[in-house]
């Protein structure tokens, strides 16, 4: 019942744009629950990672709430990209299991939440992205492009201490910090994409449109490495 | 004026410092890195050519197949073009940034100068306020707003009496490109120092064996480590009654010259390090040969106890009675089927049992299953404990055994990229001007003031100033 709430809820603020509040609170007292449940941080899995995702990418955008109270498009695609991974979530079976000896660490701990947090705040890069191009007007274009860059530096940030994070992990758990697993050099590539992003944005043919559309282009890198590589290759990252 | 012919040398500098080079590097690792991870790496021939059939087709998969081996896409991370393009992207990114970096370098250090009130250029911020007091009078609240804002003034008087306050910070961050560029360098370098200097091995150590080389993952020849090391025992933990591992210990010694010098209890995520190797526990199996021993505490029923070691087919007794048991049979992982007969689920030690036959006086008294995981079987009808701790001696331990000196140089390369990128964007090279001059009415003060980044944040910031001076003045 409360798993079938969360897409309810974010659906709900298509009319309703205050729900997205209670659909937060349903979400992060659901994870709750389920992390008091297995005595351990829920995010193994894609049903737990989806939802975990989802609650980021809605949690991440309230900043922003105040600056967009008059362009409803923002909330609509926020809300249909919670919606959308909280639905595919909750059709994913939820891990059970205990925790594997090699998860069995803080590194990791730190690794997966900076690494969704950063997710959330590239999804909320990609819809800034979008909404630049519903604006008319040329300062709100400006606006909002400036935003868009903030919100992916901040992005890239996070991203980058997961990177690290993530190889000191590997470090100890398999004496390595780098696999060469496909995970790992889609990440490597989705990080280059987005190195690639701050660069270019100091060039002033990049500015406004192209770079805008290199923010979105971003997000699907960010999509498929998250989700594409874990279905289609093998990985160090499946558990 | 003919242009001078440029020479080889400038002609290749040109080359490296060009910003299309990178472009075309970026992207030509990107696209074969993307297909180093569709083709899986060291992989059989048949599992990559199934997957080269579902993308061209059943006929050209074979011929698209030996193309790429060719090539070297079948382990193409080690290829000599991917470490080529490797190569050229860290000489591209050291060229790039040297040859911005003396004018970068001069914008740091050059002080910041007063400028000439007659001619002031154009700044991005410049706001202008007059204020019905003398140039004097103001001074120390202007100078104080200056301070708020970080800075630390430096005076220079005017003609007509006003004076001009100026002040620079952050210059420094301007370095901030550099530091990151030169992280990734760093980490480049240590990984290069890993591939060469590093050692990447493994060791599967029975309990009870000790071992002074390890064996190198590429060919398996053997490597002297320069000391020895000994599994003491080796041990998986079971979630609760499942056969779920919750985890894996080994307990090591390592000797040097002959002398214990170090003892430890080894599990994922906590390896054992000694002189530059790391022992990390990896897997686990049973010798297909083993003859071990069986550890049971014994509780006789006076409450007497026990550590007993044997090996199959031994006796003992129980302390203060006559009760004698003899190990008959051992199962490493005993299970009970429907109609209650007993068999071995698994060839690994997940749930240790052994038969014991007890006698009295030579007459058959009992006999059973202990399991080691349930405390239950201990118990003998007579009220005696018969606990099994452990076989020893037929597991071993498999570990990973790696040497990597450069594992620092990354690290450190890591902190230094996060405060590279810190600086780089997060910081900013602020200038300000404040030219306070005598007018009609009081004084004119004009502010003037650029950034290199975040222009807008730091226009607020003076548009604070100008509120506050417009209050309190």
């Amino acid at each position: 019942m409360i798993l079938i709430l969360q897409p309810l809820l974010y659906a709900t603020t298509f009319f309703w744009q205050k729900s997205i509040f209670i659909a937060i609170l349903v979400q992060t007292g659901y994870m709750i629950y389920r992390g008091l449940t297995l005595g351990r941080l829920p995010l193994i899995g894609l049903h737990d990672t989806l939802l975990f995702l989802s609650l980021c990418t809605a949690v991440l955008s309230i900043p922003f709430m105040g600056r967009f109270s008059k362009q409803k498009g923002f909330f609509l695609y926020i809300a249909f990209l919670s919606a959308v991974f909280s639905s595919i979530g909750i059709l994913m079976k939820p891990s059970t299991m205990p925790l594997p000896p090699v998860l069995n660490t803080f590194w990791f701990e730190f690794h997966v939440v900076l690494s969704f947090l950063s997710y959330g705040l590239f999804g909320i890069g990609a819809i800034l992205g979008i909404i630049f191009f519903l604006y008319k007007a040329s300062s709100d274009k400006k606006i909002t492009e400036a935003l868009q860059y903030r919100t992916i530096l901040t992005g890239y940030l996070l991203f980058s201490l997961s990177m690290i994070f993530g190889g000191i992990w590997a470090y100890f758990a398999w004496g390595t910090y780098w696999l060469w697993t496909p995970k790992e050099l889609w990440t490597t590539l989705l990080w280059l994409t987005y190195t690639l992003y701050l660069h270019l944005r100091f060039r002033q043919w990049w500015r406004g449109k192209r770079i805008v559309l290199t923010g979105i282009a971003g997000y699907v890198i960010v999509l498929f490495t998250y989700l594409g590589v874990g279905l289609l290759m093998k990985s160090s990252h499946s558990f | 004026m003919a242009e001078k012919e440029k020479s080889f040398v400038d002609r290749l500098w040109d080359f490296f410092a060009s910003v299309k080079l990178a472009i075309v590097l970026f992207s030509l690792i990107a696209l074969t890195s993307i297909i180093g991870t569709v083709i899986e790496q060291n992989a059989s021939p048949e599992k990559n050519i199934i997957v080269l059939k579902r993308l061209v087709g059943e006929n050209l998969a074979p011929t698209v197949y030996r193309i790429l081996d060719i090539l070297g896409f079948m382990d193409m991370y080690h290829s000599w073009w991917f470490v080529t393009l490797l190569v050229l992207f860290a000489m591209n990114l050291i060229i790039c940034s040297l040859e911005r970096l003396p004018r970068i370098w001069n914008l740091i250090k050059e002080p910041v100068k007063p400028l000439n009130p007659e001619r002031i250029p154009a700044f991005p911020i410049r706001k202008e306020i007059v204020i019905r007091h003398s140039p004097e009078t103001v001074r120390e609240a202007l100078v104080q707003s200056v301070k708020q804002l970080g800075f630390k003034p430096m005076n220079s008087p005017l003609e007509d009496g006003g004076y001009q306050l100026y002040a620079q910070k952050g210059n420094w961050s301007r370095l901030g490109v550099y530091i990151t560029h030169l992280s990734i360098i760093m980490i480049m370098i240590g990984a290069v120092i890993g591939i060469f200097f590093g050692f990447n091995g493994f060791l599967n150590l029975p309990e009870g064996y000790t071992s002074d080389v390890a064996y190198s993952r590429k060919d398996s020849k053997p490597h002297p480590l320069g000391f020895s090391i000994r599994c003491d025992d080796f041990d998986v933990e079971f979630y609760g009654m499942s056969d779920m591992p919750k985890d894996y210990r080994s307990w090591l010694t390592v000797f040097k010259d002959g002398k214990e010098v170090m003892k430890k209890m080894i599990e994922v995520n906590s390896p054992l390090k000694f002189e530059g190797y790391t022992f990390y526990q990896s897997s686990y199996g049973m010798l297909s040969t083993g003859r071990g021993f069986f550890i049971f505490k014994v509780k006789g029923p006076g409450g007497k106890t026990e550590t007993i070691t044997k090996i199959m087919g031994e006796s003992f007794i129980i302390p203060g009675t006559n009760i004698k048991g003899t190990i008959k049979k051992f199962s490493p992982a005993l299970a009970i089927s429907q109609d209650g007969k007993t068999y071995t689920y698994a060839q690994m030690m997940n749930n240790p049992a052994v038969y014991i036959e007890f006698t009295e006086n030579g007459k058959p008294k009992y006999s059973g299953w202990i399991l080691k995981r349930y405390p239950q079987t201990w118990r003998l009808p007579d009220g005696s404990i018969v606990q099994f701790i452990d076989y020893w001696g037929v597991q071993y331990t498999g570990l990973q055994v790696r040497k990597d000196p450069g594992v620092w140089i990354v690290y450190l390369g890591c902190v230094v990229m996060a405060i590279g990128l810190y600086m780089a964007f997060f910081m900013s090279h602020k200038r300000i001007w404040l030219i306070a001059s005598k007018a009609k009415e009081g004084t004119l003060i004009r502010i003037l003031a650029t950034a290199n980044k975040n222009r807008a944040g730091f226009e607020r910031k003076v548009e604070t100033l100008v509120s506050n001076l417009n209050r309190e003045v």
